[in-house]
């Protein structure tokens, strides 16, 4: 794979063969050009529509189809829509709940407080039942309504949690029609469930605060505690994934050579305007509203729990939701391309929108300041909260980083754990962890994953998001 | 039909004895490995049941699973058992209920394999039942039909299991080896 360096954080890979623009890569020193990730940024470059640059974040690791890491504008018009630009586990996401809790008073009762956090939002495999099961009714809702519907019952915060989310916590356009029976067996009783691999829920204490006044308008202190929840769209999200590659990959020849020559079965697409990608993009909208309204739901369940465990009131707690990020989705945005605005359909796998300051779609709250930007790291180390830029949207169509990325397959972890308790370690370091299985705590250790600072570091300077906070883990339940 | 039955028992006993031990390869084992611990030469139509030999593959964020058989059903029905060892995690299923598979769908063997994985984990994410046996009656590009044998998901006994959420066309293939065949998918866990 050849490369250019274009600054000290970006290397370009030069267009050929069927590319249709250039690839770039977000690194801080040269990519191994062995790296198959890289390879998957090139196949990415063919993608019928696409504008400007395939992206990669620092965290790029090899995926299916895209990598994970990538960023892909695709003309509106004109551009393909991708399932596998999207990913299985359609709009996974973090949300950050800051709380006026001091850290100390939940270091204390750090076991009890995990414990109960355990006990009320259930997690691993087939994870169900934190709520009654779907009706057909209720799920149509949600589908439609996203975190709205799980606000609307009174899982929330604070009242004002909806303002807190990337879209308000809704995709418009999503048809719930169009979620298969099967999509929604596989959801029905998920709602308020964390799932397992690198999803959990940690209750963080702000460790370090970058930058006050960004702080300050996000409303982090600290030595302060805040929760965080990455999950996504559970098993409704990965059939509807499923069923579009299904749908999508025996019929790619009829729209055109572009589309039959793909490098990668796995980057089956179709014109967005067509039946097939009208389709996708309707189903694909309602799972986003799914994974919204389940994050919702346990902002609940936790706040709750996080009461409980402390014995302490609503307003003792003080929660909030900072706000809430996807980072496998695909939006129709407008963006600046070569000085005129263009609609576009941004695929962001593995990645997180990151607006700038002054942005009319940040919430009014932040919109001086930019859009939080939520990167957790791995359950041993930290997380940071960023904040978007203007060089984001001038860029990479507004996207940053969206957490550590791995560095040892599950199977290498599993192999570097044994003979070692990594419940024993994590809890000599001060922080509590509960999982269902040793297994899980094996393969999402520390040694696993790229140290999230050094990403950061990369983001940062190259003026894709500004450091704000750092949260360090204190307790964490994880599938 | 008392012949039909008694060929049927003794193809049974031939797979059960067939059983590998241990069962899962290490991934950097050589395929020759996994061969040897496979064995038989048997035709489509027999049952096998947990553990049979498998290899766990390795992928960055996720993991693979590869099966070999004498046989391109011995090959499927031995992915079909790779899954479900790796749902339960090394417990042990206790196959309660059998019921027919059909997956329709697929240019290739490769997809025909994803496509009837993709029909057990669907049991899997909805039913929460393990495969704890299988029997690949027919086997085509585009279409195959399996006689699977359930197990109830158990969190306690099945505690370290993998929580799959799907099979990807990502690598998948189907394909002839010396002796046989050799199937493999990634898994999206």
């Amino acid at each position: 794979m050849k490369l250019r360096r274009i600054h000290d954080w970006l290397w370009e890979i030069p267009r050929e063969g069927g590319m249709k623009v250039p690839g770039r890569v977000y690194s801080d020193g040269p990519p191994a050009p062995d790296d198959p990730a890289l390879a998957q940024v090139a196949n990415v470059a063919h993608l019928p529509g696409i504008v400007k640059w395939s992206l990669a974040m620092p965290d790029i690791h090899w995926g299916y189809g895209f990598p994970i890491g990538g960023v892909a504008a695709v003309d509106l018009e004109r551009g393909a829509i991708s399932p596998g630009g999207v990913g299985y586990d359609i709009n996974c996401g973090v949300r950050v709940i800051s709380t006026r809790l001091e850290a100390e008073r939940v270091l204390e009762r750090r076991h009890e407080v995990t414990a109960e956090l355990y006990r009320a939002i259930p997690t691993g495999v087939g994870a169900s039942a934190a709520i009654p099961r779907l009706s057909p009714r209720e799920m149509d809702e949600v589908l439609s309504r996203g975190a709205r519907w799980g606000a609307s019952r009174g899982y929330a915060a604070a009242s004002d949690d909806l303002d807190h989310c990337e879209e308000g916590g809704c995709l418009a356009g999503a048809d719930p029609s169009l979620v298969s029976e099967r999509a929604r067996q596989r959801g029905a009783d998920q709602v308020g469930t964390l799932g397992s691999g690198n999803h959990f829920l940690e209750v963080d204490r702000v460790a370090e605060v970058y930058d006050e006044a960004v702080a300050a308008a996000y409303g982090l202190r600290q030595g302060e505690v805040a929760i965080q929840i990455h999950s996504g769209s559970r098993g409704l999200g990965y059939q509807v994934c499923d069923e579009a590659l299904a749908d999508l990959t025996p019929q790619m020849a009829r729209y055109g050579p572009d589309y039959a020559a793909l490098p990668d079965p796995q980057l089956a697409c179709a014109p967005i305007e067509s039946p097939a990608g009208r389709r996708y993009l309707g189903a694909m909208q309602a799972a986003a509203n799914f994974a919204w309204a389940n994050r919702q739901v346990m902002t609940g369940l936790a706040v709750q729990a996080l009461c409980r465990s402390l014995g302490a009131s609503d307003g003792d707690v003080g929660a909030r939701l900072l706000y809430d990020v996807c980072h496998n989705v695909a939006k129709v945005e407008e963006h600046v391309v070569d000085g005129r605005p263009r609609r576009l359909l941004v695929h962001r796998k593995g990645a997180t929108r990151a607006f700038g300051p002054g942005d009319p779609r940040v919430p009014a709250a932040y919109r001086a300041v930019g859009q939080p930007v939520l990167i957790p790291g791995d359950m041993g180390r930290y997380s940071y909260v960023l904040a978007g830029t203007a060089t984001a949207m001038e860029e990479t169509f507004g996207s940053s980083c969206h957490g550590a990325g791995r560095l040892l397959s599950r199977h290498q972890a599993m192999k570097l754990a044994r003979g070692r308790s990594i419940h024993r370690e994590l809890l000599d370091r001060g922080i509590e962890v509960i999982s269902r299985g040793k297994k899980t705590l094996a393969e999402e250790m520390s040694d696993a994953y790229k140290d999230v600072a050094r990403v950061v570091g990369v983001v940062a300077s190259a003026g894709l998001s500004r450091r704000v906070a750092r949260l360090d883990p204190m307790g964490v339940i994880k599938g | 039909m008392p012949g039909a039955s008694t060929a049927a028992t003794a193809r049974r006993e031939r797979a059960r004895v067939r059983r590998g031990s241990p069962a899962r390869a290490a991934a950097d084992d050589p395929p020759e490995a996994l061969a040897a611990r496979g064995g038989g030469a048997d035709d489509g139509g027999v049952r096998y049941e947990l553990p049979q030999p498998y290899q766990e593959l390795s992928h960055t964020a996720d993991t693979g699973i590869a099966a070999e058989g004498a046989t391109r059903e011995e090959a499927l029905a031995r992915l079909v058992l790779a899954l479900g060892a790796l749902l339960a995690g090394g417990g042990s299923v206790t196959s309660d209920a059998e019921e027919t598979v059909v997956a329709a769908g697929g240019a290739d063997l490769a997809q025909t394999a994803v496509a009837a994985l993709r029909e057990v984990l669907f049991r899997f994410a909805t039913r929460h039942v393990v495969p704890g046996a299988c029997e690949v009656l027919r086997l085509s590009p585009g279409r195959a039909e399996l006689r699977v044998a359930f197990g109830r998901f158990d969190p306690a006994r099945h505690r370290e299991g993998a929580d799959v959420k799907a099979v990807t066309y990502h690598r998948a293939r189907f394909e002839p080896v010396p002796g046989g065949w050799r199937a493999q998918v990634i898994l999206d866990v």
